[in-house]
């Protein structure tokens, strides 16, 4: 066997020809499909038929079985397709008796006959070496180099940002500025505040008025509302659910700094 | 009786954390306590299973569950501790149980140091999974879910093999470990979506199952919810896409963690589908159909093609498994209740045949200190029980009639062919893949002309091995022959994940 | 707007003002002390004497919201003057075990760095109350001071030195940004009080937006956010690791507080960018981080991020949320810095990377499994108390459909799992390295990038293999003990159940 290949040609051998095959007719190293005659192989192989056979009498329950109707059967037909069959492998076993040529002279339609009708190699052309190539091609699993790549790149993001980590003061120091001047960029780009905090701001004192009377969340005052948290981003509450819109609403109210605007 | 469900998940905490102080005194110590506790929790399942009533309480609001035990956790969030029995939970736990016990016994001659923290990781994992198949509660559920990684990963990195190119166990284990956790998170995230879809409809959170089960989530939402659950799920399992993790972890893992991962660790994805994504969302489900069955059968063929590129034995088997998962996953969303037997048929006897193969290789390694496919053949004579049991399995894991795969993958193909006839007719050349590479696997071992592999007087498999493995064929004739008792056992779960009018 | 109070404080005022009174009047007591007397063992104690008296006069204390002018005393200053004391309680017995290893040849004298500590969670306290600039100022800059003494604490070691001249340079930089901002706040609103920085009309127009923005800036730099984060890792591998606990449970915490009280008056899409941007450069800084200290640097960036999370979301869960995940951040951070603060690394020092920790669980179980316990906490896995922490903030993030930020809260936690990990399973490796090059070679150059000479000590000599199974030079206390008993009950027993905590902060 060519070493390139190495995708199994004993697999096609007994896909396509499961039944041995003379001796001669192989390669001295062609792998031997049953050449282990030990009984301890032979009877598990055994009980499989037995089991091959006996699966015909699985007991699949009524809701479960194929949807088969009754289909008519006449018995000459049935007898007609059995004798066919019999008389198949009866011929398929005086040929393969006969032996009477060897392999060179056999000629014209019998070498094609006796080479399967030429299915091993169709078969062989059509699917099983396309399906070869591409499992050879695919043998790294082109699924698995993606994620592969993924945690490249994330590593390579890492290394990336670690470059950040010079140890210089300096730099520190002008990372910290740009970082502020960001910020502030934003604040002038982004014009009007997106604060809810001065929407909340004119019912101040309404809120602390509905906080059950006490600046602070009371526990238990309002377990509905029990964040500290002042703001959705711009737009999401609106489209809450309304009891999820209700609920952000009277927990803005009940900020305890909100509340305690007063107190100010 | 119900009060015995939270007992089965701390038996097998306790037992691993004996192992780990018996370990102290003697290795040996430490596998009996490991091999006692599963028995035990094995002996309590089985009063549990036998005292097990088919059709209980059909007309209550947990229809199929036999036995449930509750007790508050954190009321807060609506959460409890809710954990339940129904048919489908005691096949996978009792699968759970019978496969962790081979793994202790698999792992009896292979691992030789740390016995006492690798029982340990051994068994809470165990208890883990346990959790998983019992949680009724969806914090639960997450809660085991994640909690079974972590042992897992240990088991992984600490005593796993080097595997391709050299790659260290640690490589493995983290790989394992970030995928199946960064996809829980997205399924954390679905259930904090669910609990507050259920605090909007209610004003109260809740993360109790048969509470949400009731909810039908904001369809703006639903999809987004649902597709949380269904990537966590699905990389578990693993379909295509998500399964870049297995073969790693699947080769790399000691033996015992082979067979676990194989045996019972995929399942949890699909009882996770089974229990959870198919019910929780009928709608958004029968709308992901068609995507998830294509997605099923891309994984069937891509995991042939690529098992049959393996030089690599515990690849190899790995490869194939992600090709039956591809089964599983289009029976599951083939949304028929023939499909959805053949699935829960095919999880138990891919979970036997895989796990003895694992088992197997483990024991090639064992001998021949070599994983490599190509150095291989000519083993038969040489061990001729080995060789026998490898032919079996091999061919149960390809779908031969008669044994138990054969089962769920014909009814999955019947199921899913009644809606979906293009991908019935793929599939099945899944099948014809599966005998090309299950032949290879058998023959590339066994057959040919010996090698000089190993050494001249290499052991043939041990009566406790051979005892096992017979266990384990045994149940997958009987599961080939004669599937009923399951398909009555799960049949309450299969009910109800369609019961919310999922079939289209 | 009401004036404060005119009458002298009366009794519940001054009962109020006990938390601070008892601290303050500590600090007094501690210098005293050591003019008196120097002793070591007599200055912890008396240290946790206070601490101990501040736990009791906080939780005794009556709740008054308008205190004083600068202060207040509602449930949140209790809860967080709680929080801080506690933290100094869980601190005290870090540095105790510390000092006791101090070197006769040092010059320092070790008594003073309770003091330092003390000093430190007075200005949290006062930082906690704090309803005004100047209060805010003062609380700050209290404990900042304290930090910058206690960073450069042993005066000999360069590296500690450098961090602490870090520090206190950009920390400058920072104080004065906050106070241009207090400024411009000023001028856009004619006041200096928190309410009304929130409340008043006029805080539209881009001056007052400007001045929170600053404002923003110069507390982001204490939290250390992304853009202001790059001191972190320095300073904390360069301080001692029980002032780098201080640091980053302490400060951190005490700045979170105030961002409570502030959140309304502070640009919320601009913190949502701080936090999205803390929590991805967080995780990606520390990914393949080798020094435990900068990895607890880095992924106090992160976890600073998701706890921004829920404050700037709001919603039905959000307090609870953001308490919680103090809660989490503070028990994981003492329990973590506890490690290089209790482990002496094999050549000497403290023990910082990653191959020190190889095969921990073999050498000390306890500490291993610690250790390991803190990190699966960060990285929030169930049955620790990092997960409900997670949790919450998830559902805080969906509650307020704000899916950017969730988004980035998974993408982050899912980031931040490989270096958790990495971590943990080193600590279960096998003692000896069977892994030989491709680590070491690999993260040397990342994680301690080409740090200034001194602050990254031994990465380039990894030729020390497995270290050796020392005895630690100086054993443990009885604190010590019950210290990492009470830390592990709470991450592991929280997490379990964490019923109890949630009915404390629902209270909130």
């Amino acid at each position: 066997m060519a070493p390139a290949s190495r995708f199994p040609q004993r697999a096609r051998y007994h896909l396509f020809g499961f039944l041995p095959r003379r001796q001669g007719r192989r390669p001295a190293d062609a792998p031997q499909a049953h050449d282990a005659g030990d009984w301890r192989e032979r009877l598990p192989l055994g009980l499989l038929i037995l089991g091959a056979l006996g699966a015909g009498f699985v007991s699949l329950p009524a809701r479960y079985s194929l949807p088969l109707e009754e289909i008519p059967h006449p018995t000459a037909l049935l007898l007609a397709q059995l004798a066919c069959g019999l008389a198949g492998i009866a011929l398929a076993w005086w040929l393969y008796q006969r032996r009477g040529l060897r392999d060179a002279q056999v000629r014209g339609w019998r070498a094609w006959a006796r080479a399967g009708w030429g299915f091993d190699a169709l078969y062989g052309a059509l699917l099983v070496r396309p399906w070869q190539a591409l499992a050879e091609a695919n043998r790294r699993d082109v699924v698995d180099r993606a994620y592969a790549g993924l945690a490249g790149g994330a590593q390579a993001l890492h290394r990336l940002v670690s470059r950040t980590q010079t140890a210089s003061l300096r730099q520190y120091a002008q990372a910290f500025a740009a970082g502020l001047i960001l910020l502030l960029a934003w604040a002038l780009w982004q014009g009007p505040a997106s604060r809810l905090a001065s929407e909340v701001a004119p019912d101040v004192d309404s809120a602390a008025e509905s906080a059950a009377g006490s600046p602070l969340r009371s526990p238990g005052g309002s377990t509905a509302a029990s964040g500290p948290g002042p703001v959705t981003a711009p737009g999401t509450a609106s489209a809450a659910e309304p009891s999820a819109a209700t609920a952000l609403a009277a927990d803005r109210d009940t900020m305890p700094l909100a509340a305690r605007g007063a107190g100010g | 009786m119900s009060a015995l469900l939270p007992a089965l998940p701390l038996l097998l905490l306790l037992g691993g954390a004996a192992c780990a102080l018996l370990a102290r005194l003697g290795p040996q110590l430490a596998r009996w306590a490991a091999l006692l506790s599963l028995l035990l929790a094995g002996l309590l399942l089985a009063a549990l299973g036998l005292s097990f009533e088919l059709g209980a309480l059909q007309s209550s609001a947990a229809p199929g569950f036999a036995w449930r035990w509750e007790m508050a956790w954190i009321p807060r969030l609506g959460i409890s501790l809710q954990l339940g029995l129904d048919g489908l939970a005691l096949l996978l736990c009792g699968l759970t149980l019978l496969l962790g016990l081979l793994a202790v016994l698999a792992s009896w001659g292979e691992i030789h140091e740390r016995v006492g923290l690798y029982h340990l990781c051994l068994l809470w994992h165990l208890a883990g999974v346990l959790g998983v198949f019992l949680a009724l509660d969806l914090f639960l559920f997450f809660v085991c879910w994640e909690a079974m990684l972590v042992p897992m990963a240990l088991l992984i990195a600490l005593w796993g093999h080097r595997g391709l190119g050299g790659r260290s166990p640690a490589y493995a284990a983290i790989k394992f470990f970030l995928f199946t956790q960064a996809s829980g998170l997205l399924m954390l995230a679905a259930f904090a979506g669910l609990a507050w879809q259920h605090w909007l409809a209610t004003g109260s959170w809740s993360f109790d199952y048969f509470a949400l089960r009731e909810l039908v989530p904001d369809p703006a939402w639903g999809r987004w919810l649902m597709l949380g659950l269904f990537v966590a799920f699905a990389v578990k399992l693993p379909a295509l896409g998500g399964h870049a993790w297995l073969p790693d972890a699947h080769s790399q893992a000691p033996t015992a963690g082979s067979i676990i991962l194989a045996g019972v660790l995929l399942k949890t994805g699909a009882y996770g589908l089974l229990r959870f994504a198919l019910p929780l969302f009928p709608q958004e489900s029968a709308w992901l159909a068609p995507w998830a069955m294509a997605l099923g059968v891309g994984g069937i063929l891509y995991g042939a093609s690529l098992a049959l590129a393996q030089s690599d034995i515990k690849r190899f088997v790995a490869y194939t498994s992600i090709s039956h998962m591809g089964f599983v996953l289009l029976g599951c969303y083939a949304l028929q209740a023939s499909a959805l037997q053949g699935v829960v048929a095919l999880l138990l006897a891919h979970g036997l045949a895989t796990g003895a193969l694992f088992w197997l290789c483990g024991a090639l390694y064992a001998r021949l200190h070599s994983r490599d496919l190509a150095r291989m053949g000519g083993l038969a004579p040489r061990l001729p029980r080995l060789a026998s049991a490898w032919v079996f399995f091999g061919l149960a894991s390809l779908g031969l009639p008669g044994l138990g795969n054969f089962v769920g993958e014909i009814l999955v193909l019947v199921g899913s062919f009644a809606v979906a006839p293009l991908a019935a007719v793929v599939a099945a050349t899944g099948m014809v893949l599966a005998a090309v590479y299950g032949l290879r696997l058998i023959s590339g071992v066994l057959h040919g002309p010996p090698r000089e592999l190993g050494p001249a007087d290499m052991a043939d498999l041990r009566g406790a091995e051979v005892g096992g493995l017979l266990l384990l064929g045994l149940l997958l004739l009987a599961l080939g022959l004669y599937p009923q008792p399951v398909f009555e056992l799960a049949d309450s779960a299969v009910t109800q994940a369609l019961a919310a009018g999922g079939a289209p | 707007m009401t004036q404060p109070p005119a009458a002298l404080l009366d009794a519940q005022a001054l009962a109020a003002l006990g938390p601070l009174l008892a601290l303050g009047g500590g600090c007094v007591l501690l210098m005293l002390l050591i003019a008196a007397r120097r002793s070591h063992g007599l200055q912890a104690c008396m240290a946790a004497a206070v601490l101990l008296l501040a736990l009791a006069v906080t939780l005794a204390a009556p709740l008054t919201p308008e205190l004083t002018p600068l202060l207040r005393f509602d449930a949140w200053a209790r809860a967080l003057t709680l929080l801080f004391v506690l933290l100094g309680l869980g601190l005290l017995p870090l540095f105790r075990h510390w000092l006791r290893q101090w070197p006769a040849s040092l010059a320092t004298p070790r008594e003073e760095a309770y003091l330092l500590l003390l000093l430190a969670v007075f200005g949290a306290a006062v930082l906690g109350g704090a309803r005004h600039a100047a209060s805010l100022l003062l609380g700050l800059e209290t404990m900042t001071l304290a930090l910058f003494a206690l960073i450069g604490y042993p005066r000999r070691g360069a590296a500690a030195l450098e961090a602490t001249l870090k520090y206190l340079l950009l920390s400058a930089a920072a104080s004065a940004t906050l106070l241009l901002g207090m400024a411009l706040l000023y001028a856009a609103t004619g006041r200096l009080d928190f309410a009304g920085w929130v409340a008043t009309p006029a805080a539209e127009g881009s001056l007052a937006r400007a001045g929170g923005l600053l404002l923003l800036g110069g507390l982001g730099f204490k939290l250390s956010l992304v853009p202001f984060h790059l001191w972190t890792p320095e300073v904390y591998a360069g301080a001692p690791a029980p002032v780098s606990a201080t640091l980053s449970a302490l400060a951190k915490a005490a700045v979170v507080g105030l961002l409570l009280r502030l959140a309304p008056a502070l640009d919320t899409s601009m913190l949502a960018a701080l936090a999205l941007l803390s929590i991805v450069g967080g995780n990606l800084l520390a990914l393949r981080s080798t020094e435990l200290k900068r990895l607890l640097a880095f992924s106090s960036i992160a976890q600073l991020g998701y706890l921004l999370v829920p404050l700037l979301l709001g919603g039905a869960l959000a307090g609870e949320a953001v308490w919680l995940n103090l809660a989490a951040y503070g028990l994981a951070t003492l329990a973590a810095f506890a490690l290089p603060t209790l482990l002496p690394a094999p050549e000497g020092g403290e023990r910082q990377r990653l191959a020190d920790y190889r095969g921990l669980y073999a050498q000390s179980p306890a500490l291993a499994l610690l250790l390991a316990l803190t990190l699966l906490s960060l990285a929030g896995i169930p049955l620790t108390l990092g997960f409900p922490a997670k949790l919450y903030v998830l559902l805080a993030a969906v509650e307020a459909q704000a899916w950017w930020l969730l988004g980035g809260v998974l993408l982050g936690s899912a980031v931040g799992l490989y270096y958790y990990l990495r971590w943990t399973l080193t600590l279960f490796a096998a003692p000896e390295p069977d892994e030989p090059a491709p680590d070491s070679t690999a993260s040397a150059g990342s994680g301690a990038a080409p740090t200034a000479g001194a602050t990254a000590p031994a990465t380039t000599a990894p030729a020390t293999t497995a270290p050796a199974t020392t005895a630690p030079a100086t054993p443990w206390g009885g604190d010590v003990l019950l210290l990492l008993g009470v830390l592990a009950l709470g991450l592991l027993g929280l997490g379990l159940w964490p019923q109890p905590l949630l009915n404390a902060l629902t209270g909130l």
